[in-house]
């Protein structure tokens, strides 16, 4: 978890991040340029390197010049079906790139009661922000159980292999989603009885040991992807293409 | 003050009621035990007074509550938290952050208070729990044992006149029994009332005041630990309720299995992330024998049984089965593992296909024989989620002796079980002993070893560090290490 002080990075407040999250999801589907595309990942990449995650903005830096590189090379050849396939596999996973990067370091440098506090404070519907911050909760107890059942798959001899997910997909996944999705249903109807028995619904102020609330920073990042969001409805109105 | 008046309950799903005709008062400052075997109502008990009881499990409920002359099924659940707190069963569901000092802080946050006087209180329950060493870490990185520790500190920073925990002890090691031992004593020192549903007896002694015994949702009579510490063998199979004293629990005499076939081991290593987490230099274990891994939390009990059974493929040495040396993917083809989370190994849509899964061309009578032996062949046709927890078990095992797995490794089977289902737990285990067959179960529960266990491997820091078979002589050491005298 990134403190203030702790380290060179700036504690964005959650509302902050989940309106960056947003907007730039927006922006990115606004444009269909590679130079578009790549500012969007570089302003995204720039947000993660400042806001705490410096090392997975180098690592999806990589990966977004690999599958560009990836792209061109395969481009001759896209008559054929397998290199069509690849090209449009590439194509995808770039594009979303930029949402994968900035909702994963939304989950992983934002505490739950930073992001409940932050829900309160945006006056969102009590309903709301429980169903919420469970699924909030959920993501880091998803990879644990999923950990388990790879391990329990194994002693069954089904386990993921390339080999089964080529000749029995759809058994696979099933083996695999039945345990998972019965243990995450399990886990957060626990989850959620325990935080009511704590409190969490009661109506009226919520506060935070860690303040929340916005600085300078919170304002000039917002302040950029709003109005780069402006521009690019008029110009999507006006009928230029980016 | 907490009065119960004829009270019955009955769950929205269920045609059989779960409390019926419940009268029950205690006092302030009382500690309660709530005692009985599974399924008896005592987690009903303690939803109703937590008031978990309407708003979170519906039902129909007659007669009358009252906790501090608050009526808990009408007001809503907030309301009641400023009053009671409730300690969950499973520490790796309650926690709603990932950070322990937020954790703490997490209650007060949502009362409003300041930040200042939220980080005062979280300092003075840390303080007072001794747990300062835990503060500002990742949850998901702590113990079992520490992990409670914090939900009870959450609950402490509070400051709740009522105390409801619900089975606190079930995942907890001996050690971090004694600990929860001190806070409870700290609460009671402090006059606060606390409701325990429990099975697990022996660190109560001194705490309880009174243990009320529940059978089929009716409270059937009122025991003092004295009583229950008298209590034969008998009376705890019938009542579920674990001895209250665990220096004279006797040693059984186990079915013997000759048998010339050993797992030996040799220079068993491996390491996560360079850093050595398992270190055996030589280990031998007989078939036909049941091994009890004991040793603290974070040892490296679950790393020795997955190195042993082939589930890491990075490990090193060498693991020899019945003379035959055997690589990692060859032993993961005979081994199989009984989680403590059972949910995570079932698979499939009905009992039957979850047994046969993976297998082909094994015969039907054979699979008729299995259902038998596990006593589960009038669920043959059940979907595997429908089964209680017990019943899930063994459809696991029957799936792992159909397979002709050769290796059966048990985590903590008997983890939140009465005294009775430990008992059945015993007795199962009896039965897939066999000539050719490797049994390890990890375990922290002594009545447990004692019962079904032929021989006992401690581990400590990755090491075995000590490897006895259970008899009279050697029964010393185990409660050594368990610290009965």
């Amino acid at each position: 978890m990134n403190r203030d002080g702790n380290r060179l990075c700036l504690n964005f407040d959650p509302r902050t991040k989940i309106l960056l999250l947003i907007e730039l999801d927006i922006i990115l589907f606004m444009g269909h340029s590679l130079i578009y595309e790549t500012c969007v990942l570089l302003f995204c990449s720039l947000i993660l390197a400042i806001g705490g995650q410096r090392k997975s903005a180098a690592k999806f830096l990589t990966v977004y010049m690999v599958f560009v590189v990836m792209q061109w090379f395969v481009d001759p050849y896209v008559e054929i079906f397998i290199f069509s396939l690849l090209h449009f596999i590439t194509v995808c996973v770039r594009k979303l790139l930029p949402c994968i990067m900035l909702g994963k370091w939304l989950i992983a440098t934002t505490e739950v009661s930073s992001f409940v506090a932050a829900l309160w404070k945006m006056k969102i519907p009590r309903d709301v922000i429980i169903t919420t911050s469970v699924m909030f909760r959920c993501f880091p107890t998803i990879k644990e159980e999923w950990e388990s059942i790879q391990i329990a798959m194994k002693m069954r001899g089904i386990d993921l292999n390339m080999k089964r997910m080529v000749t029995s997909p759809v058994r696979t996944m099933e083996y695999l989603f039945v345990p998972l999705f019965i243990s995450v249903l399990n886990v957060s109807d626990e989850l959620a009885a325990a935080a009511l028995c704590r409190g969490l619904d009661k109506p009226g102020h919520h506060t935070c040991m860690e303040p929340v609330c916005f600085r300078w920073f919170d304002y000039v990042f917002m302040m950029v992807a709003t109005i780069w969001l402006f521009v690019m409805c008029a110009l999507w109105i006006r009928g230029y293409a980016v | 003050m907490i009065e119960m008046k004829d009270v019955s309950f009955c769950y929205a799903q269920s045609d059989t009621e779960s409390l019926c005709g419940v009268n029950l008062s205690i006092a302030d400052g009382e500690c309660i035990l709530l005692c009985g075997k599974s399924g008896c109502g005592k987690t009903t008990m303690t939803r109703l007074i937590n008031g978990m009881i309407p708003d979170f499990y519906d039902g129909e409920l007659k007669g009358e509550v009252l906790v501090n002359g608050i009526n808990p099924i009408s007001s809503p659940l907030h309301e009641i938290s400023d009053m009671v707190g409730t300690v969950f069963q499973n520490p790796r569901t309650q926690f709603y952050t990932m950070n322990t000092t937020s954790e703490i802080a997490f209650g007060c946050e949502n009362r409003g208070m300041e930040p200042d006087a939220i980080r005062k209180r979280v300092t003075q329950a840390a303080e007072d729990l001794g747990i300062q060493g835990l503060l500002d870490r990742n949850i998901f990185q702590l113990s079992g044992g520490e992990k409670q520790k914090i939900a009870f500190a959450s609950i402490y920073a509070v400051n709740p006149e009522v105390y409801v925990l619900d089975e606190p002890s079930s995942n907890l090691d001996c050690f971090a029994i004694r600990e929860l031992r001190s806070i409870l004593e700290l609460l009671k020192a402090q006059g606060r009332t606390v409701i325990l549903a429990e099975h697990r007896t022996w660190y109560l002694e001194e705490l309880v005041d009174r243990a009320v015994y529940m059978e089929q949702g009716k409270i059937v009579r009122e025991y003092s630990m004295q009583e229950l510490k008298r209590f034969t063998m008998e009376e705890r199979i019938e009542t579920g309720i674990r001895p209250v004293s665990l220096s004279d629990y006797p040693l059984s005499e186990k079915k013997s299995v000759k048998s010339d076939k050993y797992l030996s081991v040799q220079d068993l290593r491996f390491a996560y992330k360079k850093e050595t987490a398992l270190q055996i230099p030589d280990a031998k274990f007989q078939a036909g024998n049941i091994t009890a891994i004991i040793g603290k939390n974070g040892a490296g009990k679950s790393t020795f049984v997955s190195a042993l059974s082939g589930i890491f493929k990075k490990q090193k040495g060498t693991v020899c089965m019945d003379g035959k040396r055997q690589n990692p993917k060859e032993r993961v083809a005979v081994s199989y593992m009984v989680m403590q989370e059972v949910n995570h190994q079932l698979f499939t849509d009905s009992v039957e296909e979850e047994i046969v899964l993976g297998t082909q061309g094994l015969s039907a009578d054979r699979l008729e024989h299995i259902l038998e032996q596990m006593d589960i062949a009038d669920l043959k046709e059940r979907h595997p989620m429908t089964l209680s927890g017990g019943q899930k078990q063994r459809v696991a095992i029957a799936a792992a002796v159909f397979c002709g797995k050769k290796i059966l490794i048990f985590d903590e089977p008997t983890s939140g079980l009465d005294f009775s289902h430990m008992m059945q737990t015993v007795i199962l285990l009896q039965k897939l002993k066999s000539p050719d067959t490797y049994i390890f179960v990890i375990t922290h529960d002594y009545e447990f070893i004692l019962s079904a266990c032929d021989e006992v491997v401690q581990i400590e820091m990755g090491c075995i560090k000590e490897k006895y078979s259970l008899n009279i002589k050697s029964l010393k050491k185990l409660r050594d290490f368990y610290q009965i005298n």
